[in-house]
């Protein structure tokens, strides 16, 4: 898998190194994972990028997309995220064979220098930008299915940190901003979210462990977010010799149709208490390093993940 | 010998089959001799040293019930000149009583089912003490987060003097479907039947996994530790309702996550044990095998299948 770190100039450099990232580093072309840039527009307002992943033997065609915009005077910086079952030349950013429409799930970003870390391998990347004092992030790939290949050919997902519909400013606080890890919408069962999986059946599936903008409650979703769906994960610190536990971040499902699932596993992200704790900390499990990332601007226990950096 | 069944005609022939498999699967016998009207055996393998007494209609001691079965502890060291159950380094309550976990109801002949596995090692015995109805006990190793002294557990169908009863407090989440009877590292009785060992906070002992009111004084929790709102939210309630898969009928294994209490009121993650899992039975049959990729599992009720324990149930890793 490869990594690279830096400092982006501002939102649409930030996409521009994503594209180089993914394309051209030495680690994934080494790997046969490069992905492979199917549409690359750039104009004065926009950016739109397409890209196919291969997979880890370039078994896999795997269809992701990042499309850049801005609205100055309302302040944001944008990015949508977007994945599709297929390419089509002619067909808008919004409009590709199988995609996500309406709201999609977005990185907030702002017109100034970035912090950023990517992470990828052939089957999905990871991308964590702070801004200001917050953090954005986004996966875009194939989670770790719980199932065989031939059972659940094609379990994307495309996670972001804000769902944009209440709002898209970095500064906007409540449910609607939150990461892939832990989404919420300001409405229960929303099919607005930040974590958008395509389901073995062929249809978009929203995630969601809170709702309410004033609390941001917790409830029993038809699809949680597991284990950041339990509550008690506020009283869980370090383990006794000071190391930081990584927990597996599961996709579920229990709906109203009797359908219930354990989807999968995402890859290479994971909970990890935030006691003690901080973003941007660098943790070493079984010798490899993993960033510590808030959950926006949250800062309490139960709000930290881990990124492995390799 | 990684796994062996057979059939035992009460808890002194259960216990002497234990005894043999062990010693077959490279566990070295201290003791092997007569405690009363019973047996009791002591165990080693490491650092790690195991206590079991078959019972005939006894109490592990003063104030508790009778039972029939097997009482199982853990210590520090062996002393060949004092009994089973005052051995150095037990779980003993704050008034320096004895506590152990136990497999009981072991009334007549049953067919067992015996562990065996390394790295780390765990042993682990399954009985079907009557049609349809499973009890186990389990001891060894966690997989520890971390390093730091302690690890070893052990893990019974019953605490000390414990009652297999239908009451509503032993419904994990309120619902009489979701009885949990005997279910491996279940934290939701009160008092508990599973202990792990661990030199923390300035206690040195074992930890009772349970709710509330921890026998020894230390509390450990583990994935059924109940949330603040009702429908009961854990770790594990979360993963049982959403399993077994709609797609495939398969049901993922969940580790039984073990963690500490901490003076400060918060839990630290001390580790699980690498050769049992919680698994949603629905699609199983009791003592069934299945695979998940080069590995062999056996799925077992924690009590009975669609009765008493409802879909819980739990796997043991089989090595054969």
């Amino acid at each position: 898998m490869a990594f690279e770190s830096g400092t982006a100039t501002d939102y649409r450099n930030l996409l521009e190194r994503l594209r180089v990232f993914l394309t051209q580093h030495p680690a994934l072309v080494a790997a046969g994972q490069q992905w492979t840039e199917l549409r690359w527009v750039s104009d004065a307002a926009t950016q739109e990028l397409l890209l196919r992943a291969p997979g880890l033997a370039g078994a896999d065609d795997i269809y992701c997309g990042v499309r850049s915009y801005e609205n100055p005077t309302s302040g944001y910086y944008m990015w949508d995220l977007n994945g599709s079952i297929g390419f089509s030349q002619v067909d808008t950013f919004y409009a590709q064979p199988g995609c996500l429409t309406g709201w999609l799930p977005m990185m907030s970003l702002w017109n100034d220098a970035t912090p950023y870390w990517f992470v990828a391998n052939g089957r999905r990347a990871v991308v964590v930008a702070k801004v200001s004092t917050l953090y954005q992030a986004a996966y875009l790939g194939f989670i770790l299915p719980y199932t065989a290949p031939g059972q659940y050919p094609y379990p994307l997902l495309i996670g972001g940190s804000m769902t944009g519909q209440r709002g898209r400013r970095y500064s906007v606080t409540g449910p609607n901003h939150r990461h892939f890890v832990d989404p919420g919408e300001d409405v229960q069962n929303a099919s607005s979210t930040a974590t958008m999986l395509r389901g073995p059946a062929g249809a978009w599936l929203p995630f969601q462990n809170t709702y309410s903008p004033t609390t941001e409650s917790r409830y029993d979703s038809a699809r949680p977010v597991w284990p950041g769906s339990y509550a008690y994960l506020s009283v869980f610190r370090e383990a006794l010799d000071g190391t930081y536990v990584l927990m597996p971040i599961v996709l579920s499902q229990g709906n109203s149709a009797g359908d219930h699932d354990l989807f999968g596993e995402l890859d290479g992200v994971y909970q990890v208490s935030g006691f003690n704790n901080a973003a941007g900390n660098l943790i070493q499990v079984n010798g490899v390093d993993h960033l510590v990332v808030q959950n926006v601007f949250r800062t309490s226990v139960r709000d930290y993940w881990a990124l492995r950096l390799a | 010998m990684a796994y062996q069944t057979g059939t035992a005609a009460g808890p002194t022939p259960l216990l002497d089959a234990l005894r043999l498999f062990a010693v077959a699967s490279g566990w070295q016998e201290l003791r092997w001799g007569p405690s009363g009207p019973s047996q009791q055996l002591s165990l080693r393998k490491g650092e790690l040293i195991f206590h079991l007494r078959s019972a005939l209609d006894e109490a592990l001691r003063s104030g508790y019930q009778r039972v029939t079965g097997i009482f199982l502890v853990g210590s520090d060291q062996f002393d060949p000149a004092q009994p089973w159950n005052n051995q150095p380094g037990l779980p003993r309550d704050p008034s320096k009583r004895i506590e152990a976990v136990g497999l009981y109801e072991v009334e007549g002949p049953c067919t067992y089912h015996l562990f065996s596995s390394e790295s780390p090692v765990q042993l682990t015995m399954v009985a079907e003490v009557a049609p349809g109805v499973y009890h186990h006990l389990a001891f060894g190793q966690l997989v520890k987060y971390g390093d730091y002294p302690g690890g070893a557990f052990v893990s019974g169908a019953f605490g000390s003097s414990d009652a297999l009863t239908a009451s509503a407090s032993d419904y994990i989440f309120g619902d009489t479907q979701d009885l949990h009877f005997g279910l491996p590292f279940n934290d939701y009785k009160y008092a508990g039947g599973n202990y792990v060992r661990a030199a923390a906070d300035g206690f040195d002992g074992w930890w009772s996994v349970c709710q509330a009111s921890p026998i020894t004084g230390k509390r450990a929790i583990s994935i059924w530790e109940e949330g603040p709102r009702s429908p009961r939210e854990t770790l594990a309630n979360y993963w049982w309702s959403r399993t077994p898969n709609t797609l495939n009928g398969i049901a993922p294994l969940l580790p039984f996550y073990v963690f500490l209490e901490r003076p400060d009121g918060f839990f630290s993650p001390f580790g699980y044990p690498a050769h049992l899992r919680y698994l949603n039975i629905t699609h199983h049959a009791p003592a069934e095998v299945f695979a998940i990729g080069p590995e062999q599992w056996m799925a077992f009720p924690a009590h009975s299948k669609n009765n008493k324990s409802g879909v819980h149930g739990y796997a043991v890793r089989l090595e054969r």
